[in-house]
């Protein structure tokens, strides 16, 4: 088994779901097939996204679809949906062919779709949310069937055992609320076939297990469910079948009970994946090899002291602290305290939401905390992108499109952002064009940005090649910090490897990195050590040894 | 090709507007043509023209590059000519009135776009709507001034004093008109290019435009950048009102402008910002408004020009469209 | 009081038409700074129409179909060609400005301008169709936007443009609904100026209430009921001056009081400023899947 593999550990079903026996596949089999795709193939220009997939549904049956970042799940479910129109293959609905034109045609033809981005319309309440989707049988636009919609919704409701706040805004709803009113939408009286898109990936972890038996609840009523995630111990423990998409193309077709995590990672990953990248060898002098994760002289002690990692924790030498957070609350988050030394990786792990964006903005200087204190190498500093450039400390953004790049500007103005101000680059008030174009040149190599060159607009590279732009500029000033924010989000399979390589490449020369991700394998997979965040309190810090439930627990708040 | 046929298109409009307003396209088209370059006069004429239109539609293409939505290049330019004649017929010393009268001008333009920067930053007034609604009190502004503070001394018309002729921009073309404010203007083109390519600060206004959340996070101020953006391309169609003020008209009437703050918008989107295109445009513009002056005769009112303006735009804007759409 | 309250009502008409159509368009996503030349157009026309048939209602119906003209062209470049909203807007108030020039000079108004009948009252507190119109309107549009699956669709189109194409409806087909009938409720506003206050048509009549329609919807808060409120304070306040300046009661020069409703427009925005918050997707084209 590949390291990777390894890597992801033993993944054990949730502990609230035991996979029911009595929906075995043999039984699911029974079911009706509902939807079929033959040979669906989809092209975007010479890119195929997915090739030959052949995939059914049968009524009754939870069927997940598995695969990595960008292996074609999301292609899929478009084409189901009816958003993307298939370049070759047909689908069959109930065993006659039929075609989507729109997502509205897909829906009418029985086919409900909850997306893993809510189409909410914030400002409105749940009830007219669900006047906006309903069907339009039921009046014409200037017809108000508000009564007749809410009274369908409140009958499906109650069956599914839910009680919401109907003339509630829906923008000022919990997450999980949110993901139910997306349900009933797409739970009109004739829709057969369900999809869901990565549904837990907004959820609190005890919002996860009541998705769950909602949907087992569904099935149980004979639809047909299909669950797009890329998360294994989901599906082991939610699905009777899953099919396995790599690369656009199916590599496996299992059946639940007879696969465990290991089977399915290796079958999500394949053979050509890039190897978790190795752990480089410091050039620390005075830490040979050693994570950190109890420092001496933290002011102010961790709370779940006992949970921090003891037998992997090496104090580096007489090293001081790159980085000290004390006491920090911004909004959400709420008094945390950590020290980050020179060469580790120290992750955050925690469901989306939890206090992360408010950590990353005080981080990368864009709001200062509310109290508390930041201190970098023993200086207490300010938070502010310009004092974080003094301070040398490098940012990769979480929203690269937006806070990382200026898209219509080129390369070289893009790598020019954040050291429009250094001597080096400047005479008087002008920019040192010779310089930056030399340095951008330079950059362009060293990270190995693939562009037709320095004046190509950021706007025409490809996720990756972005990201290794905004990656080059919180590197290249040789930083003694990094802070990186969901640092591989969006990117293939290619790039992530590359994003961890750079990551290793700076931990390897000095710097303190702290990854702030959701991806929890990521944070696993890099990290010396991992903080986990609920609430937007620190629950505790811990070895990236730890076993999965009791991250998991600590990711749902349980001290 | 695809410009070949947005601009036929436009002229196909165009003419199609003229012949419903019962003229012909043709006389129309000579009637401009000799207005604007007709004779050494209409040649001056229309460089005269272009001053205020290329200095306008510079300070608009600057904000339009940092995102801001200034149309408020009208109300600027009025603010720049009451401060130019305010200053100007201070009683200073002569050397000393003409740079005060231009640098007045710009301070009066730059506060008036300083006022819509204010209620944008600090109260969230989007640009658009109070650069336009500055634009209206500011017409009010110049006819109160010529019949209050700046009326003329012997108090018979609403229009103020003229500039000793001490204060006034000499000329710069034996027998015509033209005067050294085309220079100015033409260097100042230059050196708004260089200010946006070269310096730090242009790269500032330039990110910002570009992509203000990610400018913020390098570390550079969107705030002092809008504010800075504001002020400069406020002071320029200030200026644009002295050097009018100090140059052509040489006192303040009521109304002013032409509406050059209004043609500075279509100048500045026909150069695509570019300042150096700007001279361009703001020619072809100048030539325009020169040329009215003869359309008259060809049996359409001046305000024909209004019309060729938004054509000229929509012709812009198909454009764009179409190439976007080949990419 | 009452006169003064019809007075301000029929002044408050233009405006109030205006903002009306604008607050669907806004809702709906579009920002139309071209409000001024769709007025302008109104104008021009309703007065063109009544003088050469002698219809004063023939004028306002040739009114709105002019100027819905006018926004089908804006609908066309903003909307179908996804050009910038504001760049747009702005184009078709030179078009307007433009256009309205050269034909009320060329086709010199033959006959009689046929003003638009008084209902009731007389003089300054005559009311007349389009006041009563615009009135008519409001419950309407109340209605509308907040009573109909159409006004869940405005509405949403313009916060959250991808939930409306997901309930299967073309978001972009919907803007475009609303910007021409902006455009017709923009025609009968300037047929209101044109042939019922001013009995006259004047090139740049309608002296920027396009814009003030523009401030009057942030001010009425993007809905039927605070438009009219707000319209009817700028109205009120235009009265005001009008009549203080008749009765020579203050010495100001008559230039500050004309401008005013824009002082007072830029004041409610700066005290209204960060509080209002405008639809999500205000003047971002949409791209249909």
């Amino acid at each position: 088994m590949l390291s990777l593999v390894r890597s992801r550990r033993r993944v054990p079903s949730l502990p609230s779901s035991p996979r029911p026996s009595s929906q075995s596949w043999e039984e699911g089999r029974e079911g009706r097939v509902l939807l079929e795709a033959r040979a669906l193939t989809r092209r975007f220009g010479s890119f195929t996204a997915l090739d030959s997939v052949d995939f059914d549904l049968r009524a009754g049956e939870i069927h997940a679809v598995l695969g990595e970042n960008g292996a074609g799940k999301s292609t899929l479910m478009n084409v189901l949906s009816g958003l993307l129109r298939p370049s070759a293959g047909e689908l069959l609905l109930e065993g006659s062919p039929t075609r989507f034109d729109s997502p509205a045609d897909a829906s009418a033809q029985g086919i409900g779709m909850v997306h893993q981005h809510f189409l909410l319309v914030p400002p409105l309440s749940v009830t007219e949310n669900l006047l906006l989707s309903a069907n339009k049988a039921k009046g014409g636009p200037l017809s108000w069937p508000i009564t007749d919609v809410l009274d369908e919704a409140k009958v499906l409701a109650e069956k599914l055992g839910w009680s919401l706040p109907w003339d509630a805004l829906a923008g000022s709803l919990p997450v999980g609320t949110q993901q139910r009113i997306e349900i009933l939408k797409a739970l009109r009286g004739e829709t057969k076939i369900l999809i869901f898109d990565e549904p837990t990936a907004v959820l609190t972890p005890t919002e996860t297990p009541e998705l769950f038996a909602t949907l087992r609840q569904l099935a149980a009523e004979g639809k047909g469910i299909v669950f797009i995630s890329h998360k294994l111990d989901e599906v082991l423990a939610l699905s009777e079948r899953v099919t396995v998409l790599r690369r656009g193309k199916v590599v496996a077709r299992l059946k639940t009970a007879e696969c465990d995590a290991g089977v399915l990672a290796e079958a999500m990953v394949g053979r050509d994946v890039i190897a978790p990248s190795p752990r480089l060898v410091p050039r620390l002098p005075s830490s040979p090899d050693a994570p950190s994760s109890r420092e001496e002289g933290q002011p102010n002690p961790l709370p779940n002291e006992a949970r921090v990692a003891g037998e992997e924790g090496r104090r580096l030498s007489g090293g001081e602290m790159a980085l000290t957070v004390q006491n920090v609350t911004l909004r959400k988050l709420k008094n945390i305290s950590f020290t980050v030394a020179p060469g580790e990786i120290l992750g955050f792990a925690g469901v989306d939401g939890n206090g992360q964006t408010e950590l990353a903005d005080c981080l990368s200087g864009m709001s200062k905390p509310q109290s508390g204190e930041i201190l970098v190498a023993g200086a207490a500093l300010q938070p502010s992108p310009k004092a974080l450039q003094d301070a040398r400390i490098g940012v990769i953004p979480a929203d690269r499109q937006k806070r990382g790049l200026a898209l219509s500007m080129t390369i070289t103005e893009n790598l020019t952002l954040g050291v429009q101000d250094s001597p080096a680059f400047r005479r008087g008030p002008f920019l040192s064009a010779k310089a930056l174009r030399a340095r951008a040149e330079q950059l362009i190599q060293r990270f190995d940005i693939r562009a037709e060159g320095p004046d190509s607009a950021a706007s025409s590279l490809s996720g990756g090649n972005q990201q290794k732009v905004v990656i080059a500029r919180a590197l290249a000033g040789e930083p003694k910090v990094v802070v990186a924010v969901n640092p591989t989000r969006g990117l293939d399979v290619g790039a992530i490897g590359y994003v961890h390589k750079a990551l290793r490449e700076a931990q390897a020369s000095g710097a303190a990195i702290l990854l702030i991700s959701t991806e929890l394998d990521e944070v696993l997979t890099l990290s010396d050590r991992v903080a986990v965040l609920f609430d937007g309190r620190l629950m505790g810090i811990v070895s990236p040894q730890t076993p999965r439930e009791e991250l998991g627990r600590l990711m749902g708040g349980a001290a | 090709m695809k410009l070949v046929a947005c601009v036929v298109g436009g002229l196909l409009l165009l003419a199609a507007v003229i012949l419903a307003a019962k003229a012909s396209p043709v006389a129309v088209a000579l009637a401009l043509f000799r207005g604007a370059f007709g004779s050494k006069d209409s040649v001056a004429n229309t460089l005269i023209q272009t001053t205020p239109l290329l200095l306008t539609g510079l300070g608009v293409g600057l904000a339009f590059k940092g995102k801001l939505f200034n149309i408020g290049a009208e109300g600027q330019f009025l603010l720049g000519a009451v401060f130019a004649i305010w200053a100007g017929t201070q009683r200073l010393p002569a050397p000393l009135l003409l740079p005060l009268a231009l640098l007045s001008g710009a301070l009066g333009g730059a506060l008036w776009a300083g006022l819509a920067a204010a209620l944008k930053l600090w109260r969230g007034v989007q640009e658009v709507l109070s650069t336009l609604l500055l634009n209206f009190v500011a017409i009010q502004l110049v006819a109160w001034m010529v019949r209050g503070p700046l009326q003329e001394a012997v108090k018979q018309y609403p229009q103020s004093d003229k500039l000793a002729i001490s204060s006034r921009l000499a000329f710069l073309w034996p027998g015509t008109q033209l005067h050294q404010g085309f220079l100015i203007a033409l260097v100042l083109a230059v050196l708004i290019w260089a200010y946006l390519a070269k310096t730090a600060s242009g790269f500032a206004l330039r990110a910002v435009g570009a992509g203000a959340e990610a400018a913020e996070a390098a570390g550079i101020s969107v705030a002092k950048t809008t504010w800075g953006t504001f002020l400069l391309s406020g002071a320029l169609s200030g200026l644009a009102g002295a050097i009018q003020i100090c140059g052509v008209t040489y006192f303040l009437a009521d109304p002013y402008s032409k509406g050059y703050g209004y043609t500075a918008i279509a100048v500045a989107l026909l150069a695509n910002l570019s300042p150096l295109w700007t001279i361009l445009t703001a020619l072809f513009f100048g030539a325009l408004t020169a040329g009215a002056t003869e359309v008259q005769s060809a049996g359409v009112s001046s305000v024909v020009i209004q019309v060729l303006q938004a054509v000229t735009l929509l012709t812009v804007l198909a454009y764009g469209w179409l190439r976007e759409r080949g990419k | 009081m009452i006169p003064f309250l019809l007075q301000t009502l029929t002044f408050a008409t233009p405006v109030l038409l205006a903002a009306l159509g604008a607050v669907f368009a806004e809702r709906a996503g579009v920002v139309n700074i071209g409000l001024e030349g769709l007025l302008l157009v109104g104008a021009l026309v309703a007065v063109l129409v009544s003088a050469a048939t002698g219809q004063p209602y023939l004028g306002v119906l040739a009114a709105a179909l002019a100027a819905l003209a006018l926004a089908g062209v804006f609908a066309v470049f903003a909307i179908a060609l996804k050009r910038d909203q504001v760049i747009v807007g702005t184009t078709i108030n030179f078009l307007a400005l433009g256009a309205t020039g050269v034909f009320y000079r060329s086709l010199k108004i033959s006959g009689e301008v046929k003003t638009l009948p008084v209902l009731f009252g007389d003089g300054s507190t005559a009311i007349n169709a389009i006041t009563l119109l615009g009135l008519l309107l409001i419950p309407v549009a109340q209605w509308l936007l907040y009573r109909t699956r159409l006004g869940i669709i405005v509405r949403s189109a313009g916060e959250k443009p991808e939930a409306v194409a997901a309930a299967g409806v073309f978001v972009n087909r919907m803007r475009v609904l609303t910007v021409l009938a902006t455009g017709a409720l923009c025609g009968i506003g300037g047929a209101a100026l044109s042939i019922g206050i001013a009995n006259t048509f004047t090139e740049e009549m309608t002296g920027g209430r396009g814009f003030i329609a523009l401030a009057v919807i942030v001010f009425g808060r993007w809905n039927p009921l605070g438009v009219l409120t707000a319209a009817l304070l700028f109205a009120a306040a235009d009265v005001w001056q009008t009549r203080l300046q008749a009765q020579g009661t203050l010495h100001i020069p008559y230039p500050i009081f004309l401008a005013l409703p824009y002082v007072l427009t830029l004041l409610a925005l700066a005290i209204r400023g960060a509080k209002v918050k405008p639809p999500a997707h205000l003047g971002e084209p949409f791209e249909q899947g």
